[in-house]
């Protein structure tokens, strides 16, 4: 079974929460509440290249502006 | 007294059979299979009989009725067949002339409770075996319950005919009843040998392509039960569609275009999707098997009937209205190869058993029986039909059945399938029509496969909410230090070392630390061996507010540096004695040597740091797992994650003052992890033991009992060998925790009975959502869908556990799906990592808004009472020895070292059930790499789980027909060198045997070593058939199950040559050929030993 968001032939989303927190999310499932997409729909390996340019710190953004 | 029949009114006669062979035929498909079921059951009844339980109503003469069943075996001649395959070249079915009619008659009429004795007679015939070998293999039992009830119980083999025989069986014997035995008052009946030739005729080629285009490319069969079941009667559980439901199923199909059939195909394609967690699945449709070329097949008795798969692949985003039309038409293609037996579509495939259910919707018309029977005779009253089946579970749909004469759904299922299970299997069915009929524009993933009420179950199974009273680690350890100052905080080999002493050297530790730069979110690197120095520098680190890197000085030096690099530590916390392995480490992470001078004057100048107030959000350390990409991933994991972790083990099984916690586990494995904080929050004491202590049980025992160790951590493999080794009790040891992998239940009933007085705990959860996520205990009774196992049970506090299918949707209990993670354990994601971290840590779609869910990989089924098992993985990640490993890693480095043009690394189980990574590699032109050379370059940057134990060299990676590479298709690996040498046969028997092998399979002789595994070169169950027959011809005697057993040449003749010598063959002598289409299957020596076979006193 090929999980769905391993599917190297699936086409993808990034969706971003309130922490700036990035997912991929495969683009036929329904967008979870509380997320919003930015990026594709586009081939996974576009969506994770979008990832590593865009989502430069892992901490989420309430540690980030508390530690500022 | 219980009621019987009394055995002098049951006449049963048998005459010595007369008259020779009539004529040998060859096997058709599904004849083939049977015989080979019926020749691995060696002698035990091999449970494929089919019965016939036909009432007859009005005066019925038992002697003019034996008569009909007489002359019935002569209209049929196929029904007195009979099947050999020993020292034959193939199996043959061979019909005798003539043969005596098994038959009785019971006069049950005086019986004190006939209805008792009838049930009896049948459940007797039915459970009498067969013997291929002799016929006839069917046989008529006539009961007469009152003058005017007979009841005529036939009972068969299945190789000698199928369900649909039944009508027209009852018909022909009912006409011959009436023409009182005369055959020539009946119409020429249809020929079973027609039809075999008319298989002989077919394009062999083009129904292979046919099939393998169909399955091309399916990963995996579609399975319910993980090993073969024996045949038997099935249980049966039963629901009907009610008379709206029939029309709505019907109304779908007209108006999508396909027949009910595809609607049912797609229906039970779902549900089985649902059940195993496959987007691909297969399972089996019996079709009648009779051509309509062959008109007259319609009115033939004999096996006709073919098994034949049905694959549906579900794609999420298409409308259910498009799947029902695309599999309609994806069948088309197949349609004229209908024929072609299973074994071979199986071939065709590249798989082995490719399904174990079947739906069945074309039933055979036994109410046709009832009709159009000729009235001087009997009338035919109830008929009913007993069949054992080897399928897990067989939904039958029957259309108008039900008590509405409505859609009646009937699923048989065998034990492997509980009656639980079953029902699910029937509700599913009936959830997903109505949603189907509902919406057939819906897309697949847009199926809800639950219930209400099973989603209210769920919930509640996940309502863990617990508030927290600390959320930082440091908060717990503070507590701890100032509660319990004079208590025992570690006891290891330098000593006792109290709270306020451990702390006071971590506090200034910590203070030296943070002119390293340690401060929040910086990241130090431990390297030390297990002892109190390795305490204090964890503590030192968590005091300073930074983040500790444990590293595991067992791992080659070149991992290490990695490993500190890509986590960015500031710092390394070590010893001299530790130089070399860190040399790698880059130069800007300070060396905090604690055994320097330098080091140590400087300690003994600072004050003691008060506890850094970390936010629950910080890191508290990072630890690295095998990564498929070739390099470790660092998991970074917060301060609320592992402060719950540490809370709920305390909740659950408090620690006290008086506790005393083993600290065993490599600190590059996360359960070191609470081996030193639950203890230290708890004021109970750490008991070190020794560097290399944990794999030593005799240390352990010592250990244990000396310092009266209370509290700890198996993994299951090593618990084993724990238990195993003990001559005595421990009574201090009151706790065992086991997580790392399965735990079996035969390792708890071990542990119960080793340790009585000692709870055993199995706990689970990967290093993403700090160390464990559920527990359950290891006491109690095995249970339905157990896997064998202690489960893994249900959440700890404030984390909430997801079973879900290929589209993301929730899977119904009893359902496999794969794990996800939810709440505050999960890591914050993969240091440095944000592609990787976003593939992993993903969008919660159950509904708690911005949350994330951590996809474990891990493939599990939830029982009834909401606990999980454990089923395996959905990748290829494997642990061995309890460390988890990607053979993609290995494979990875494996593929860039000098000389490897590419490489493979695949799992396998060794015969003593360990798993091991097996190396598969393709030199680079002109190179030649020796396999240890590169399992040692393997060794400098990979711990020692993740190096192949064997590498084997090929010319290319088999592909399969998507380009990737075929693992299933890699040769098995040879670990031990001196196996499957490749030794060319040494004996007569040896060389008998591998010419035999070879032949079977289409290999040259050079292909066949003496030492080949006869299945690993293609061999299967009918092959293994042919190969039992070509030995005997030799003189070499063994059975089917032999060659399971034994798989070589070598192994196979050296057991021949002991065993009982079978009937040696004679020197052949010529005899009369059955002279047609058939004339080549027997030579003239083969013929004649049929005869005599058939014929001993001829």
């Amino acid at each position: 079974m090929t999980n769905p968001f391993d599917d190297a032939d699936g086409t993808f989303l990034v969706l971003v929460n309130d922490e700036e927190q990035h997912s991929l999310w495969p683009e036929f499932a329904q967008v979870p509440q509380g997320w919003t997409p930015v990026y594709g729909p586009v081939p996974r390996d576009e969506a994770l290249e979008y990832v590593d340019i865009h989502w430069t710190d892992l901490r989420p953004l309430s540690l980030r502006e508390s530690l500022a | 007294m219980t009621p019987h029949t009394d055995p002098t009114r049951t006449a049963r006669e048998q005459t010595p059979p007369s008259g020779g062979i009539a004529d040998v035929l060859p096997l058709g498909p599904l004849q083939e299979g049977l015989l080979f079921h019926h020749a691995l059951a060696e002698g035990t009844t091999d449970s494929y009989g089919i019965q016939l339980r036909l009432e007859l109503l009005g005066a019925t003469d038992p002697e003019r009725l034996r008569r009909a069943a007489t002359a019935l075996l002569r209209r049929h001649p196929n029904l007195r067949a009979g099947f050999l395959y020993e020292e034959l070249d193939q199996p043959v079915q061979f019909v005798p002339a003539d043969t005596d009619l098994d038959w009785a008659h019971s006069d049950l009429t005086a019986d004190l409770d006939p209805a008792a004795a009838e049930e009896r007679v049948v459940e007797g015939e039915f459970g009498r075996g067969f013997d291929l070998g002799a016929p006839p293999l069917i046989r008529f039992h006539a009961l007469t319950t009152d003058p005017d009830r007979t009841v005529l119980v036939i009972t068969a083999h299945h190789v000698l005919l199928d369900g649909w025989s039944l009508p027209i069986l009852t018909r022909d014997l009912l006409r011959l009843y009436v023409a009182d035995g005369n055959t020539e008052a009946l119409p020429r009946a249809p020929r079973y040998r027609d039809h075999l030739a008319w298989l002989e005729g077919r394009d062999q080629e083009a129904a292979r392509k046919a099939w393998a285009a169909a399955l091309d490319g399916l990963a995996e069969p579609t399975l319910l039960a993980p090993t073969r079941t024996p045949a038997s009667e099935p249980e049966r559980v039963e629901t009907s569609l009610g008379a709206a439901g029939s029309d709505r199923l019907r109304t779908l199909a007209a108006d999508t275009g396909v027949t009910t059939n595809t609607v049912l195909q797609v229906l039970w394609a779902l549900t089985l999707s649902v059940h195993t967690g496959r987007d691909d699945v297969v399972f089996g449709q019996p079709v009648s098997g009779r051509p309509p070329e062959l008109p007259d097949a319609r009115d033939a008795v004999g096996l006709f009937t073919n098994t034949l798969p049905v694959r549906v692949t579900l794609d999420p985003a298409e409308p259910l209205a498009d799947l029902l039309t695309r599999v309609r038409l994806e069948q088309a293609d197949t349609l004229d190869h209908q024929w072609t037996g299973l074994a071979d579509i199986q071939r065709a495939a590249g798989h082995g058993t490719l399904f174990d259910t079947l739906l069945v919707v074309e039933n055979y018309p036994l109410d046709e029986v009832a009709d159009g029977t000729d009235h001087r005779g009997p009338r035919p009253g109830r008929v009913q039909v007993r069949d054992a089946t080897h399928y897990p579970a067989v939904l039958t749909v029957l259309p108008d059945e039900g008590p509405e004469r409505d859609t009646l759904l009937r699923l048989d299922h065998l034990p492997s399938v509980p009656a639980t299970t079953a029902r699910s299997f029937l509700d599913l069915f009936t959830h997903l029509l109505d949603q189907v009929c509902d919406t057939p524009l819906r897309p697949v993933h847009a199926l809800d496969p639950l219930t209400a009420e099973q989603h209210r179950r769920i919930a509640r199974h996940n309502d863990t909410e617990r508030p927290a009273r600390h959320d930082t680690v440091n908060a717990l350890l503070a507590e701890a230090e100032h509660v319990h100052p004079d208590h025992p905080a570690a006891i290891t080999e330098d000593g006792v070392l109290t709270y306020r002493e451990l702390h006071a050297e971590a506090a200034r530790l910590a203070h030296l630390l943070t002119e390293h730069g340690a401060v929040a979110e910086g990241t130090v690197a431990v390297a030390l061996p297990r002892g109190s120095a390795l305490i204090t520098a964890v503590l030192a680190v968590l005091r300073s507010g930074g983040v500790y890197l444990p590293l595991d000085l067992d791992h080659p030096p070149a991992r290490l540096a990695d490993m500190a690099e890509r986590a960015g530590a500031v710092a390394v916390l070590t010893t001299s004695a530790w130089r070399d392995a860190l040399a790698d480490l880059p130069e800007d992470v300070a060396r905090v040597e604690l055994d320097a001078p330098g080091t140590i004057a400087r300690l003994a100048e600072l004050d003691p740091l008060p506890w850094a107030e970390p936010h629950p959000e910080q890191l508290a350390y990072t630890l690295f797992t095998s990564g498929s990409t070739g390099r470790p991933k660092g998991v970074g994991v917060t301060h609320r994650a592992i402060a719950n972790r540490v809370a709920w083990t305390q909740d659950t099984h408090r620690l006290t003052p008086r506790d005393r916690v083993a600290l065993k586990t490599p600190v590059g494995f996360d359960v070191s992890v609470w081996e030193f904080l639950w203890p230290l929050a708890a004021g109970a004491a750490i008991v070190t033991v020794r560097p290399d202590g944990h794999r030593d049980p005799a240390h352990l025992r010592e250990l244990f009992e000396r310092e009266g160790v209370s509290v700890c951590h198996f993994v299951p493999a090593m618990l084993r060998l724990f238990v195993d080794d003990l001559t005595g009790p421990l009574p201090a040891l009151r706790l065992v925790i086991a997580s790392g992998e399965a735990l079996t239940r035969d390792s708890a009933t071990a542990f119960a009975t080793a340790l009585p007085h000692t709870r055993l705990e199995n706990l689970y959860g990967p290093t993403e959502a700090a160390i464990d996520v559920t527990s359950h205990p290891a006491s109690g009774d095995a249970r339905d869908g157990d896997a064998g196992t202690v489960p893994i049970g249900h959440p700890v506090h404030n984390t909430t556990l997801h079973v879900l299918d290929h589209v993301l949707r929730p899977v119904p209990p009893g359902a496999i799906g794969e794990l996800y993670l939810g709440g505050v354990q999960l890591a914050r994601g993969y240091v440095g990592r944000p592609d990787l971290t976003a593939g992993r840590f993903v969008a919660d779609p159950t509904g708690r808004a911005g949350a994330r869910l951590y996809r474990t990989g891990d493939l599990v089924r939830r029982l009834p009472d909401g606990a999980l098992v454990y089923l395996g993985r959905s990748d290829d990640q494997v642990k061995i020895n309890g460390v988890r490993v990607e053979p993609a890693e290995a494979e990875a480095v494996l593929r860039v070292l000098p000389g490897v043009a590419d490489a493979a690394v695949t799992v396998h189980t060794g015969p003593t059930g360990t798993m091991f990574l097996a190396g598969h590699v393709v030199p680079a032109p002109g190179a030649a790499p020796d396999p240890d050379d590169l399992r040692s370059r393997l060794a400098t940057t990979l711990p020692a789980a993740l190096v192949p134990a064997g590498i084997t060299f090929l010319d290319g990676l088999p592909l399969s027909v998507n380009g990737k590479v075929d693992r299933g298709a890699l040769p098995a690996p040879s670990v031990a060198p001196a196996t499957a040498s490749g030794r060319a046969p040494g004996t007569e028997a040896e060389r008998v045997l591998c010419s035999a092998i070879a032949d079977l399979l289409g290999l040259t002789t050079d292909e066949v070593p003496a030492d080949a595994d006869f299945f690993a070169l293609g061999g299967d169950s009918v092959t293994s058939i042919r190969l039992v027959g070509r030995a005997r011809a030799a003189g070499l005697g063994f059975g089917v199950r032999d060659v399971f057993d034994r798989r070589t040449p070598e192994r196979l003749a050296a057991f021949a040559e002991t065993a009982p010598d079978p009937t040696a063959p004679e020197p052949a002598e010529p005899g009369p050929p059955p002279g047609d289409e058939f004339a080549d299957l027997l030579d003239a020596g083969e013929m004649d030993r049929l005869q005599r076979l058939w014929n001993p006193d001829d």
